[in-house]
């Protein structure tokens, strides 16, 4: 009876024992999840989306998933890291946002599980420009417009060189005795840009401001698009289509000018 | 410790333990066991889980002592020394640690870690039982547990971080299930082969060394099993 509990015991100990077993990995990189980077497109705000793929999972779940991204060649983990917690059909993805137009940047995808991480190939992307941009008005160049019911002006204007503030940067154009100052939280880089009458606009989010001998500084109505266009490494053209500006009637500025970056 | 050893397997019976011309007794028994054999194990030891990614199967030797209760009866105990050597599969391992307390402020630092080899000396007790003696062959099961030394020095690197070269001798505690297969080829020399899962863990509790063997040996005994 004793032994009979005894091998009882004994036969359970070893089922438990057998259901620890785990399978070995003949090929060492098999313990170590296997990706690939898809892609990396320009999307239409000046965003780069960046995708990468899971081939292989090792011989663990993998637990993060993410991208690396330099101007150099083969970027390392720490370089511009971003995690991901999305997958669909194996497919990950990430978005980088504020890169330098006319800079080449290589993107790579990394995964990691219980054993280790892995990289996937780099992807080069050799500019980071939208194409095509489109722009819903084509004001012509150094110019604004202002249309309302009291005057329909049209002065020639130059953008200044971007002043930096103590919370962003701007940048001026002038039209008879009147600036428009465009208040960016940091240089524009390139896509569209979004009116608001915030005093310290955010991320993609521009406050722009009518001052002259009328006005005394008043704040363009938010909602309008606003868009940034790299001409080259130092310049882009700022447009901005029928901005509202509420100042006893509705008047609306349209503008298209170059402006210098300078930092 | 041989003799605690034997206070162990026979820990319900009156335990005799005889090597050679030495014998040993306890008092508190009336089951009688003896060391009957001495064998040699080579086993072909692979590590599993985590582990496996950074150790190669190695050899793993095993020294035993076999005592039986009876000649007949199919119950018998072990005491084994094992050794083995198990070196790193990659040159450096790449390794990672998490920085950040959540899943939006999580940042992964990538790290190098390099094993020089890893050495792993046990002291095992195991208990077994015949399930199948059919002519020369015998099958059994069996599971024990022991207590050991693993010798291991790494290289461990993580960008941002200070290099760190550790020399680690940590203390393990060992459980195993195994079941072999004995062909009686001669009278005093038995052929074994044995198939075992054998699960570590360390001072440190969370880390687990779990390995599988697959062995091949001698048995040599003392008396003549002919004679059952």
């Amino acid at each position: 009876m004793i032994r009979m509990y005894i091998n009882a015991a004994f036969l359970a100990f070893c089922l438990l024992f057998s259901l620890g077993c785990s399978k070995v990995q003949k090929h060492v990189k098999d313990y170590y999840p296997e990706v690939r980077t898809v892609s990396a497109t320009v999307q239409p705000d000046g965003s780069v989306l960046v995708k990468g793929e899971v081939l292989q999972e090792g011989a663990d779940p993998v637990s993060f998933l993410g991208f690396c991204m330099d101007t150099l060649p083969v970027p390392g983990m720490l370089s511009g890291q971003q995690l991901t917690d999305t997958i669909r059909d194996r497919v990950f993805q990430t978005r980088y946002k504020d890169l330098k137009p006319f800079t080449r940047y290589y993107f790579r995808a990394f995964a990691a599980n219980a054993n280790g991480y892995a990289y996937g190939n780099p992807v080069v992307i050799e500019n980071v420009i939208i194409d095509p941009f489109i722009i819903p008005c084509k004001p012509a160049a150094d110019s604004i417009y202002v249309t309302g019911s009291l005057r329909k002006d049209r002065e020639r204007t130059y953008g200044t060189p971007g002043i930096r503030q103590t919370d962003g940067w701007e940048v001026k154009a002038y039209y008879n005795s009147y600036v428009l100052t465009f208040a960016f939280d940091n240089y524009p880089i390139q896509g569209e840009y979004e009116l608001t009458d915030a005093s310290y606009p955010v991320d993609r989010y521009v406050q722009v401001m009518l001052s002259g001998p009328m006005t005394f500084g008043t704040v363009l109505d938010g909602g309008t698009k606003l868009y940034i266009k790299p001409i080259d490494a130092d310049h882009f053209e700022l447009s901005m289509c029928d901005a509202v500006l509420s100042f006893g009637d509705n008047y609306k500025i349209s503008t298209r000018f170059i402006c210098k970056k300078e930092e | 410790m041989l003799y605690c050893a034997m206070i162990l397997l026979g820990a319900t019976g009156r335990v005799q333990a005889q090597f050679g011309s030495y014998s040993y007794y306890s008092t508190a028994s009336s089951m009688p066991f003896s060391i009957s054999s001495i064998g040699i194990l080579a086993n072909w030891s692979k590590p599993l889980g985590n582990f496996g990614a950074d150790f190669a199967p190695a050899p793993a030797f095993e020294l035993f002592l076999e005592t039986k209760s009876d000649r007949n009866d199919r119950f018998r105990g072990n005491v084994s020394f094992i050794y083995a050597n198990y070196k790193p599969r990659l040159d450096t391992i790449p390794v990672y640690m998490v920085g950040g307390s959540s899943m939006m402020s999580y940042k992964l630092y990538p790290g190098k870690l390099a094993y020089k080899d890893a050495k792993n000396m046990m002291l095992m007790i195991d208990y077994s039982y015949v399930v199948v003696r059919k002519g020369k062959f015998d099958l059994a099961l069996g599971g024990g547990m022991g207590i050991g030394k693993m010798w291991h020095e790494y290289y461990l690197e993580y960008e941002t971080q200070l290099n760190q070269i550790t020399s680690v001798q940590d203390f393990t505690l060992c459980l195993r299930a195994q079941s072999s297969l004995t062909y009686k080829l001669m009278p005093y020399v038995h052929l074994r082969g044995a198939f075992g899962y054998q699960w570590q863990t360390f001072t440190n509790w969370s880390v687990q060394f779990p390995v599988r063997n697959l062995g091949f040996g001698l048995v040599f005994n003392f008396e003549n099993d002919d004679d059952e």
